[in-house]
């Protein structure tokens, strides 16, 4: 047994620089709104007023700020509309659904007028994208105020956001206000919005909703005046109910870089506290479908919160959401929007995965444009160990055949392979051929970085990369490299080729064992044929007659 | 690259070989045991390498009634 230790400049660097806060130290930029939405429920419409202080961080003069509109995606002849009619394999959501929009379903955000500290501005709508110039720049490291004022009808539920899901829910207000665009400093990040995803500004929320009494609103944030709402937010029934037919719903957030909220007359709100003091929200709609797992899914997830924390690392609020809505599965700052008619394992599947988006998305803010497979990928990887948690634990029902980790991810991506349809990581997430090859992509391909990271570093580098990963880059839009470098530094293995292959290429890793060859009567050869493209140490186990396994590890 | 990770706690023994040039296709390593003595030799047993067809990793080779999917795991 010997031990080779190559010593090269690489490996004195390490040495010499163990720190691993040279990560993620980048400028960014801040936002804080505040809100307040006045709600129509009988045509769907809301009128909205916003404010928004922008800091301006980068050392660049900026003359005009840009703002999305997604509901405008919900509009015949949108870049949404058209790239799911023209893709041979569409979101069998979306499909053909937008173009049959009449007006009254279609979705629009419609700016009336927009000033900065009195002047009014000029600005231009490009679809989703809004453009406004500003009378005065931002100027590096300072600060403007600009307000808006603009109305929006809520489309019929076709992706994530919109009114009457398919489970009735009255409202997903998700990608609902005009939301900064982020400037980084690869510049402006104005994607039309074609049902993909996002990338945002950390910022503060002051949200402020009217609508009608007889909704519970369930939301991003800490509601501010649960006194006078109820409505399972406070225990007491409030003794001042406010007058008239709307109710004042003021919520605040900070640190976050999206709010969400969604609305129904029929929420049901139930509360559970972790062990941690984690506050969790449950809103749903019960039914005899649905009303047994919805009874058990509070405890399972307060179990599910104190694995994860342990694992992943520390989550920064204080509440959590989990309210039915939307159109499967889609995760949001502090709360989710889930379809909720479910068997249990699915119902707990599904809330384990948008619940771990908290750390693989929430709190580290990837450009989910570039690094969809980071957001998806290592959320997938987290909540393949949580369920595995879940089942050990008896909190849910075994598989009735126990199948290896990741099983699944791996079957999709060989699939993908052999379909001859897979694209590079390094993709931009609207731009791949296939809704498909996008999929396994980011879900499959990207729980195998992790996974097969740790076959090259070893598991417990592993674990401690993603703690450090997740301490070190917290609201800091971190991206592979950074993950890579923390990696390098914790396991001391150069790792730049890995990223290089596995992210930026479709190369594959086939190794054939090739055959034994007996030397003498105490050696022998193992040949081994490198028949893939892509080179990978490689772990080698011999298994003696006497049962003595050895493992031979050859580093690249 | 260049430096081996260290013991998994995955076997009996681990040994840490020097590391390999990448540019080679056609290699082999050198074991202290008798090829008689070898039972079985596995490229990655833990199964999470992405070897597009893993059917070739094992020693013996399976025989064809053995022999499942060609997909991993």
């Amino acid at each position: 047994m010997f031990k080779y230790f190559s010593i090269s400049i690489f490996s004195i660097l390490f040495i010499i620089s163990p720190k691993l806060n040279a990560q993620c130290e980048d400028w960014q930029q801040a936002v804080r709104y505040e809100m307040d939405v006045d709600f129509d429920v009988k045509n769907h419409r809301y009128v909205g007023i916003q404010n928004v202080e922008y800091t301006n961080n980068s050392k660049d003069t900026l003359k005009e700020l840009y703002f999305h509109l997604y509901m405008n995606a919900f509009q015949p002849g949108s870049a949404m509309d058209v790239r799911s009619r023209l893709i041979s394999d569409p979101d069998p959501r979306v499909t053909d659904r937008i173009q049959n929009l009449a007006p009254s379903e279609q979705g629009f955000q419609r700016i009336n007028a927009i000033t900065q500290e009195e002047a009014v501005l000029t600005y231009e709508v490009h679809g989703t994208i809004l453009k406004v110039m500003l009378s005065k720049a931002a100027l590096p490291g300072k600060k403007i105020s600009i307000s808006m004022l603009y109305d929006a009808q809520v489309p019929l539920q076709i992706r994530r956001m919109g009114r009457m899901n398919a489970e009735d829910i009255h409202y997903s207000m998700a990608q609902w206000y005009p939301k900064v665009c982020h400037y980084d400093d690869k510049g402006w990040h104005t994607n039309p919005y074609i049902g993909r995803e996002f990338y945002g500004h950390y910022g503060s929320f002051d949200v402020t909703i009217r609508i009608d009494s007889n909704y519970t609103v369930a939301a991003t944030g800490y509601l501010q005046n649960p006194g006078e709402i109820g409505k399972g937010y406070t225990e007491l029934v409030p003794e001042e109910r406010q007058t008239g037919e709307k109710l004042v719903w003021t919520f605040y957030a900070n640190k976050v870089h999206d709010f969400v909220w969604a609305a129904d007359p029929f929420y049901k709100h139930t509360t559970i506290l972790t062990e941690d003091s984690i506050l969790l929200r449950f809103f749903y709609r019960e039914s005899e479908r649905n009303m047994e797992e919805w009874a058990k899914l509070p405890a399972i997830m307060s179990a599910s919160f104190a694995y994860i924390q342990k694992t992943f690392g520390k989550y920064p609020y204080k509440e959590y959401a989990f309210i039915m809505a939307g159109d499967g599965g889609m995760e949001y700052p502090m709360a989710t929007l889930i379809t909720g008619n479910r068997p249990l394992p699915s119902l707990v599947g599904v809330s384990v995965h948008e619940l771990m988006h908290s750390w693989y998305q929430g709190v580290l803010g990837f450009n989910e444009n570039m690094y969809y497979w980071m957001d998806e990928g290592f959320t997938s990887y987290a909540s393949e160990l949580v369920m595995d948690f879940l089942r050990t634990n008896e909190f849910l029902p075994s598989r009735q055949e126990p199948i290896p980790l990741f099983t699944g991810s791996y079957r999709g991506y060989f699939n993908l392979v052999k379909a001859g349809q897979e694209e590079p990581l390094s993709t931009h997430a609207d731009h791949f051929n296939f809704t498909t090859s996008y999929g396994i992509s980011a879900y499959s391909k990207g729980a195998i970085y992790l996974h097969q990271l740790g076959y090259i570093i070893g598991q417990e580098n592993l674990s401690k990369t993603l703690l450090a990963f997740y301490t070190k880059c917290a609201f800091k839009h971190p991206d592979d490299n950074d993950l890579r470098r923390i990696a390098e530094k914790i396991s001391g293995i150069e790792l730049k080729w890995y990223n290089e292959y596995w992210v930026q290429t479709t190369k594959t890793i086939d190794y054939t064992l090739s055959g034994l060859e007996s030397l003498d009567t105490r050696s022998t050869k193992i040949g081994i044929e490198r028949t893939g493209d892509m080179p990978m140490p490689l772990d080698i186990m011999v298994t003696l007659n006497s049962g003595t396994r050895v493992m031979y590890h050859v580093p690249m | 690259m260049l430096r081996p990770k260290t013991d998994e706690k995955l076997s009996d023994e681990f040994v840490a070989l020097p590391a390999l040039d990448w540019v080679k296709e056609d290699w082999s390593i050198i074991v202290p045991h008798a090829e008689g003595d070898i039972q079985k030799v596995e490229i990655d047993p833990s199964l999470r390498m992405a070897d597009v067809n893993r059917e070739d990793n094992v020693w013996p080779k399976k025989k064809p009634q053995e022999t499942g999917e060609n997909d991993k795991q």
